[in-house]
């Protein structure tokens, strides 16, 4: 069966990036080319309490 | 406070990583991969290979070669994708072997120094030369010094059975021993207090977390410290799956455990944990949530009724939580707040879900002990589950970190060594300058009174902890290069690492596929045990020899060849491990189908997932190894060692886990020159210094310090913007990336980048990016272990 696309669960993604280096080995990809990207998206802000916290 | 972003995305999506997955049709491979793609199809069989860098797990990978070279590397591919028996599967590190293995860096030849120590200056020479210079500075230092000035150092880079220290061990064994070491880098603090608590450290197993209602971990980051197929992080997610507990990280940074699915993310400072274990005992007695039965019969100290005879009234630990100890101070969430961060709602919310749901499973990562305050942060946390009564239940845990699982495997036999002498491994640097003055009660000697020796001799021999992963890089450079005290140091490594340049004399090792070895399950695997056979499958490629060769001929120039190898090859010792470790473990095949095969899985090894269950169910019958048989909340021997112990300012040993601020804390004068807390992580991209100069994996996982959306702007800094991290030890140079995943006033580093220290503007700045430039060599108080994680600091643009 051909290989059309991988699928990812990206809820149980940690950001390891092991999918990038295992496809940079598989196709012996220098550095600045990547079949495989992952992105880190993070939002949210800050604010200081009187006491501190 | 931290608030979360208001989207349709709702808690668990603050943080994703999005994988851009593209199809894998023929017009994406080039030319050199479609050649690739080819020639691992044509090539059968691989070579089995393991990953053996210190992560605490041990991943199987296949070597394809063609024309004498590695090719490709791929996993484990011999097991299906459950959540027991399961493919071990190497992460990005174990995919990357090849640049490790083609690196520019690797060692080819045996050298000499031939500059200044430290300069990085070095010649060639003929093994020859190398073999007999190391064995003549052996027998120069024992025979002028003793034994105790020759220092193995902590090196935990190669961790299979035979070609590895093993070899080393052994060759100083028969030179008559060497100055040793006790406790880690990693784990000093709660190696050394834990068992006062608990008399050993007791974990139960990660997939005991199905069976728990709630999961709090202090600091517990799995999926990257255990990132591994064969790892803790793969059976905490399959855990999680199988029994939805909530969950819940203590944590000054939203770490990628968070990212890959937690629910909830309690930002503390760093050194503050046992902080907020004091709130919460507070809420858990004034609402009655303790388990009083538990703590009656089980535990010592919690009140005045289990005090021993010999403690002091009001010494007890409820006494302390409800200010009625010695300081009086009654500890509130509203007392918390102000020292943790965490507000005091957040406090209540926290104790409550704690004190009303069951079974609650609480753990601790290595971070929150690495601190000048860690002993009593470790005793803390295991405080929670004791006062819930929730240890030795299903679904629980002790509040040390979670268990492991692990085979009896049988090591290259290393001898005796007659040396009694041994220091906190963190003291190595003391010992050199005034190890004479060394004792039990100011320095945590132990088998000695005193050391009486200076360290005048090091071998050292896969590790990088010499320069990089020792504290304050810019003082330990300057106590390696005064060759008046330590007068000689031998390095063997496979990498020009930053350790390299401090050697006299530079042994080129072997690496990966390049011998015949065989690596065991490392000590944090979790629930997989397992042998994985190392085959050579390529050639050395310049003038290197493995570690045991290397020995057997500097033995074989001491005239001890025939004790060192008592008539076997390296390969002989391989099989006599491997039969060995099978009248141990007799489900393991035979040898022949071992080494011919594959990785040998084991599973159920660890029969009993649930830590301290015989206690639980009979205390009298199954003592705890502490002197009262009971959990010592109360400890009589830490009182003693308190009150004949010389401390210094600021230090404190206590018979009952207290919160204290030590020195460079949260709250200490030295916060108005250097505002900001530093500490260090352990992140995707190396394990400690090994895999830093690989460039697949700098690319995936850059250097940066991580600074809050605040601290960044009242500084002017920018995301990308190169900065300088500074204190009075040092100033590291990376580029900022400015986050909120970290709490304001904490900035973090990635550990283990090469330090790299450059004059620049007539200061010496480490260009590498090396946390441990900023690091401090002053012990933590009982452990005298490294308190890596304890720094205040400043940042600037540079």
């Amino acid at each position: 069966m051909t290989q059309l696309g991988f699928f990812v669960d990206v809820s149980k993604c940690s950001g390891c990036k092991t999918c990038a280096v295992a496809c940079k080995d598989a196709h012996n990809l220098p550095v600045g080319m990547n079949f495989r990207k992952v992105h880190e998206y993070a939002g949210g802000n800050w604010k200081q309490a009187a006491n501190g916290s | 406070m931290f608030n979360l972003p208001q989207s349709t995305f709702g808690r668990r999506s603050f943080l994703r990583f999005s994988a851009l997955s593209v199809a894998a049709g023929s017009f994406l491979m080039n030319p050199i991969s479609k050649a690739v793609a080819q020639a691992v199809k044509e090539i059968e069989p691989f070579y089995w290979n393991a990953c053996v860098i210190n992560c605490g797990q041990r991943c199987p990978q296949r070597c394809f070669v063609k024309g004498g070279q590695v090719i490709r590397v791929e996993t484990d591919n011999t097991a299906g994708d459950a959540c027991d028996h399961r493919q071990i599967r190497a992460c990005l590190r174990g995919r990357a072997l090849r640049q490790r293995l083609y690196s520019p860096d690797r060692l080819k030849y045996p050298m000499k120094r031939v500059g200044e120590r430290g300069e990085g200056k070095f010649e060639r020479i003929t093994w020859d030369e190398a073999i007999k210079t190391v064995a003549d500075n052996l027998k120069r230092t024992v025979e002028k010094y003793g034994n105790e000035s020759l220092y193995w150092q902590y090196c935990s880079g190669q961790q299979s059975l035979v070609n590895s220290r093993r070899a080393w061990w052994r060759l100083l064994n028969l030179m008559g021993g060497y100055l040793k070491y006790y406790g880690s880098y990693s784990t000093a603090q709660i190696g050394a207090a834990m068992p006062y608590t608990y008399g050993g450290r007791p974990g139960s197993d990660m997939s005991e977390i199905a069976n728990a209602k709630l999961y709090v971990t202090f600091g517990g980051n799995t999926l990257v410290t255990r990132g591994s197929g064969g790892g803790k992080g793969y059976q905490l997610e399959c855990a999680k799956d199988k029994g939805h507990p909530k969950s819940i990280m203590i944590d000054p940074m939203y770490n990628d455990t968070v990212a890959a699915g937690m629910d909830q993310w309690i930002p503390i400072r760093p050194g503050t944990d046992a902080a907020l274990v004091e709130a919460i005992a507070y809420e858990l007695i004034k609402n009655n949530w303790v388990d009083q039965d538990f703590l009656d019969k089980y535990c010592v100290g919690y009140d005045e009724k289990t005090l021993p005879a010999s403690a002091a009234k009001g010494s007890d630990y409820k006494s302390h939580i409800l200010g009625k100890g010695k300081d009086g101070i009654a500890k509130t969430p509203e007392w918390a707040a102000k020292i943790t961060g965490i507000p005091a709602e957040t406090i209540v919310q926290l104790a409550k879900e704690m004190g009303t749901t069951k079974p609650c499973f609480v753990s601790q990562g290595w971070g929150p002990q690495r601190q000048a305050n860690g002993e009593e942060t470790a005793r803390a946390i295991a405080m929670l589950p004791i006062l819930l009564g929730q240890v030795g239940l299903p679904g629980t845990n002790p509040g040390d970190a979670e268990g492991n699982s692990s085979l009896p495997a049988v090591y290259l036999p290393i001898g005796k060594n007659p040396v009694k002498a041994t220091i906190p491994v963190f003291m190595w640097t003391d010992a050199i300058v005034r190890g004479k003055d060394m004792t039990d009660i100011t320095d945590g000697m132990r088998g000695v009174k005193k050391l009486d020796h200076d360290i005048k001799m090091i071998v050292n021999s896969g590790g990088n902890t010499m320069i990089n992963q020792h504290s304050d890089s810019n003082a330990t450079d300057k106590i390696l290069r005064d060759t008046s005290k330590c007068e000689f140091i031998v390095v063997c490594d496979n990498m020009m690492t930053p350790t390299c340049r401090y050697a006299d004399i530079l042994l080129p090792d072997v690496l990966g596929p390049e011998t015949d070895d065989i690596a065991c399950q490392g000590g944090s695997n979790g629930g997989t045990t397992s042998m994985l056979p190392m085959h050579k499958a390529v050639e050395p490629q310049w003038d290197q020899k493995t570690s045991y060769e290397i020995c057997r001929l500097i033995a074989k120039e001491l005239g001890k060849e025939q004790e060192f190898t008592e008539g076997r090859t390296q390969l002989q010792w391989l099989e006599w491990c491997y039969n060995e470790t099978r009248k141990k473990v007799p489900q393991l095949p035979d040898w022949d189908t071992f080494w011919k095969g594959g990785p040998a899985q084991v599973y159920g090894w660890r029969k009993n997932p649930v830590a301290l269950s015989e206690f639980r169910a009979d205390p009298v019958k199954n003592p705890l190894k502490t002197p009262s048989g009971k959990i010592e909340i109360y400890s009589e021997r830490l009182n003693n060692i308190a009150n004949t112990w010389k401390l210094k300012p600021g230090d404190v040993i206590s018979p009952i886990p207290v919160y204290f601020r030590n020195w460079e804390m949260y709250g200490d004068d030295l916060q108005k020159k250097y505002p900001l807390q530093c500490y260090g992580f352990h992140h995707h991209g190396r394990i400690h210094s090994t895999f830093h100069n690989l460039p697949w994996l700098r690319e995936q996982h850059p250097d940066v310090v991580f600074i809050n959306v605040l601290d960044a702007k009242a500084r002017g800094i920018n995301n990308g913007d190169l900065v300088q991290i500074f204190n009075d030890r040092g100033i590291v140079e990376l580029p900022a990336k400015v986050t909120s995943r970290i709490m304001p006033s904490v900035v973090s580093i990635p550990q283990g980048a090469w330090y790299t220290p450059v004059k620049k503007n007539g200061k010496v700045v480490d260009i590498g990016g090396n946390i441990n430039t900023l690091t401090s060599l002053r012990p933590s108080p009982l452990a005298k272990g490294n308190p890596q994680h304890t720094n205040l600091v400043e940042v600037r643009k540079a």
